[in-house]
């Protein structure tokens, strides 16, 4: 399912001397199964933005098209609650959504909203439990004995239960340790690969959107400032920084090391291991 | 979620906002209690002109006045056509079968309207002048006499400017759990009782969780910062009674005579 | 010599209903001035260590010596809490105040300081973390890092030695981080502040004089930043995050080319990659 949005903008409370237009001029095409980084800081209008992808907002300018399901000013759309099921949204420090009893019951309220059986329900409980990297005794427990690690990893596991098509994550990693920052990453990607799900990352990381994304949408003010594959969007580096943002340290790294080298060719590394691997060919006397 | 606080705090320049906050609380009370005197066209007339001239004073644009109204105009006709209907004094005016109208009946009904109006504007007048951290401060200052008597005066006010202060914040966290638990195909509000129910409960069981939380992490905060309670505590914001707020209180005690006298 | 800010002598404490002891036998001393972080996966004890320092929970064995004038005890906690002041996680929950100055005041008011003078240490206090412009605007309109500044602020306007950041930058964003930390850093330099910050940032920690490791309750070693680059301990076991420099190195060393692991900086480990190169 391809989710498309020409010329979408948004503002709040519109015709009272609050109104703020938090989004304008917003054109986006995400194909299906791809992976699409969104970048930019508090007040570029990325929550605003993620916001229209579940249909939690609609468009006050544009038009949103998700699927099938047309999100445009004004109409009130009867197909929210399909919309809801087939793009799952983890909002950051997604453990406050917690309230059921037990860990099981709690993954088991998205899908059974939705018309999901019980019993059914319950077998993805299962599996998706151990899938988030906890065991099946963590069912029983109530979410509220566990760690904040854990309990990310169980409001993780309730979204991923109602079995979306897109997985939007807003900063997932957000007050993780190091391992287990890499751990829930890895797992997403996993996802991605092997289900073909679509995701919407919005990061902090370059490191996560040059190492994961397909394409990277920067946010400004509002509005698009960048668009296009990693290292499209990595070859403005000055624009970035003017917006306060850094280009990978793989990349930086190799920029200069080739400066320093004397050496005329582009920098590619998007990721350590890339620029590891290239640094030892170079070592080797092979020709990049 | 804006039209719910009945006069927010409008912050500009007037002469009723510099007044200190608690001679526009002690205002407050006080023309509460002086407005059961009034039981004539006089006497009201009076009332009102007194409560334009104020609220003209006060230079915050007309609207937000009328916002407050707005919340209480079907209890005032309501009051008003139960007066109407009820009220069998004075000459018969109207009558259809057993209902009488009789004059008393609208007179009063018209005068418990005119009650009702200054009521809320002289109360909104105080939300939409005074600061709520110095209404607090003031509301203390007041109620000080009565630590004697072992009311927790310091406490409670330290309450309810912590609880002022997360208001915000609380309604943020509102929000967000609601667009989260939205996100999981609740629907807050429309269908069937035992649902709406359980929508209910997956918003208010995080939202007490995390007070509990706040409340515990922000008294371990306070306490690192030395508070030991009221004892001992010196304060950061003072309040300077002026000659204004004087005349302010004399001009209600001239207003409550002339009521006194002109009243039938 | 310089004088010793806080002396900690073989503390022990367990939590009630706990099986272990959440912090054992733990000894070391931190000097004026210096700038010490603790690290440790979540469980070692380093948090405990934090609450134990300033007395929101007192240690069943062993002593706290402050200033090398106070015994921490319950007699002494209020005295305490003047000399060592606390910054905690939670940006919200911390914040007293309906706006930043009465948040500042707070403490002041605590403290019993007259009007005048928190009406001067205030303004003092806002300059120093550059929130001068900010001064009446209510919580809800800061981001984390703004909060936390007036957190630090609300800690420094009663002039401690000590200051104490409890995991203070971890749910932050990395700008409000960056904020954070640099205010640290001219604290300890401008006003000779003793900072302990606990925390699970990399970047916070190697800013650091010395490194405490906690394990398990136990001190396991006090070294210094570049020393725990080299350290046998996984710096993810430890709950930090390998500088990249850390990792680069380690990955290519692993290839095979002859390097050393120690570099702070990427100038550094540049320079290094550039004369093995060339001589190829």
């Amino acid at each position: 399912m391809q989710i498309t949005f020409e010329k979408v903008g948004y503002t709040y409370q519109p015709n009272t001397p609050f109104s703020y237009r938090a989004l304008h001029d917003i054109d986006v095409t995400i194909p299906e199964g791809s992976y699409y980084a969104v970048i930019g800081h508090t007040g570029s209008g990325k929550s605003t933005f993620l916001q229209h992808l579940n249909g939690l907002l609609q468009p006050t300018e544009g038009i949103a098209k998700i699927d099938d399901i047309t999100l445009v000013s004004d109409k009130k759309n009867k197909k929210l609650k399909s919309l809801r099921k087939k793009v799952g949204l983890v909002f950051q420090f997604p453990e406050q959504q917690l309230f059921e009893e037990t860990v099981e019951k709690d993954i088991c309220f998205g899908p059974m909203n939705f018309g999901v059986s019980e019993e059914e329900a319950k077998k993805r409980a299962k599996v998706l439990i151990e899938q988030v990297g906890l065991t099946e005794e963590y069912l029983m427990k109530s979410p509220f004995e566990l760690s904040g690690g854990q309990m990310r990893r169980v409001a993780i596991a309730g979204v991923l239960a109602m079995e979306p098509e897109v997985l939007v994550l807003d900063e997932p990693t957000a007050g993780l340790d190091p391992s287990g920052q890499k751990a829930l990453m890895d797992m997403f990607y996993q996802l991605h690969k092997e289900k073909g799900l679509t995701i919407i990352l919005v990061t902090h990381s370059m490191e996560d959107a040059a190492r994961y994304a397909d394409t990277i949408h920067v946010l400004q003010k509002g509005t698009t400032y960048l668009k296009g594959s990693p290292l499209e969007v990595f070859s403005y580096e000055k624009e970035l920084e003017a917006i306060g943002l850094q280009i990978p340290l793989s990349l930086k790294f190799h920029q200069e090391l080739l400066q320093k080298l004397g050496r005329n060719e582009k920098a590619t590394s998007l990721t350590l291991e890339q620029l590891a691997e290239t640094i030892e060919r170079l070592y080797n006397g092979e020709t990049i | 979620m804006n039209g719910l606080i009945i006069g927010k705090y409008i912050p500009i320049e007037s002469l009723i906002h510099r007044l200190d906050a608690r001679a526009k609380l002690l205002t407050m009370f006080l023309f509460i209690f002086i407005v059961f005197f009034a039981n004539n066209l006089v006497t009201y007339s009076i009332l009102f002109l007194f409560v334009i001239v104020t609220v003209l004073l006060s230079k915050v644009p007309l609207n937000y006045y009328f916002n407050g109204l707005k919340t209480v105009w079907w209890l005032v006709l309501f009051t008003f056509i139960l007066h109407v209907f009820t009220n069998k004094e004075g000459p018969l005016l109207y009558q259809f079968g057993w209902v009488e109208i009789h004059k008393e009946g609208i007179v009063q009904g018209i005068f418990i309207s005119i009650r009702f109006f200054l009521l809320v504007s002289i109360t909104t007048l105080l939300t939409l002048t005074t600061n709520p951290i110095e209404i607090t401060d003031g509301l203390e200052s007041l109620f000080h006499p009565f630590k004697k008597l072992g009311l927790p005066v310091h406490e409670m006010a330290l309450m309810m400017s912590i609880s002022l202060r997360f208001i915000p914040t609380l309604m943020e966290e509102t929000e967000k759990i609601m667009k989260a638990q939205s996100s999981r195909g609740v629907d807050f509000s429309s269908g069937p009782l035992k649902e709406r129910l359980k929508a209910i409960v997956s918003l208010l069981v995080p939202l007490f969780i995390h007070s509990f939380k706040r409340a515990e992490d922000l008294a371990i905060a306070m306490e690192a910062r030395g508070y030991q309670g009221g004892e001992g505590r010196t304060k950061f914001r003072i309040m300077n009674w002026k000659l204004r707020d004087t005349l302010c209180l004399i001009i209600l005690l001239i207003l409550f005579l002339l009521l006194l006298f002109l009243r039938k | 010599m310089r004088k010793d800010s806080i002396k900690v002598d073989n503390i022990s404490f367990k939590y009630p209903n706990a099986q272990t002891n959440a912090v054992h036998s733990v000894s070391f001393d931190i000097k004026e001035n210096e700038w010490i972080a603790i690290v440790g996966r979540n469980g070692s004890g380093k948090s405990t260590l934090a609450k134990l320092l300033n007395g929101l929970i007192l240690p069943e064995e062993g002593q706290i010596e402050i200033d090398n004038e106070v015994i921490l005890s319950e007699e002494t906690i209020w005295e305490v809490r003047k000399k060592i002041a606390m910054v905690f996680q939670n940006p919200d929950n911390q914040f007293v105040g309906t706006t930043v100055i009465d948040d500042i005041a707070f403490g002041l008011e605590n403290h019993g300081i007259e009007k005048e003078e928190m009406d001067r240490r205030v303004q003092e206090v806002l300059n120093i973390v550059n929130m001068n412009e900010f001064k009446l605007h209510e919580p809800h309109s800061l981001s984390g890092g703004q909060k936390q500044r007036v957190a630090i602020a609300g800690s420094l306007a009663i002039q401690p030695s000590i200051l104490i950041l409890d995991e203070a930058t971890s749910m932050l964003d990395p700008f409000g981080r960056k904020e954070v930390i640099e205010t640290i850093r001219n604290l300890h330099k401008d006003i000779n502040m003793t900072v302990i910050s606990i925390t699970h940032d990399i970047e916070e920690a190697i800013h650091a004089d010395r490194i405490l490791i906690m394990h398990d309750g136990h001190l396991i070693q006090s070294v210094t930043p570049k020393e725990l680059l080299i350290t046998e301990y996984s710096l993810e076991s430890l709950g930090l995050a390998s500088p990249f420099t850390n990792n680069l190195s380690k990955l290519l060393i692993e290839k095979g080319l002859p390097l050393k692991q120690d570099h702070l900086e990427q100038e550094s480990l540049v320079n290094e990659l550039c004369k093995l190169l060339s001589k190829k």
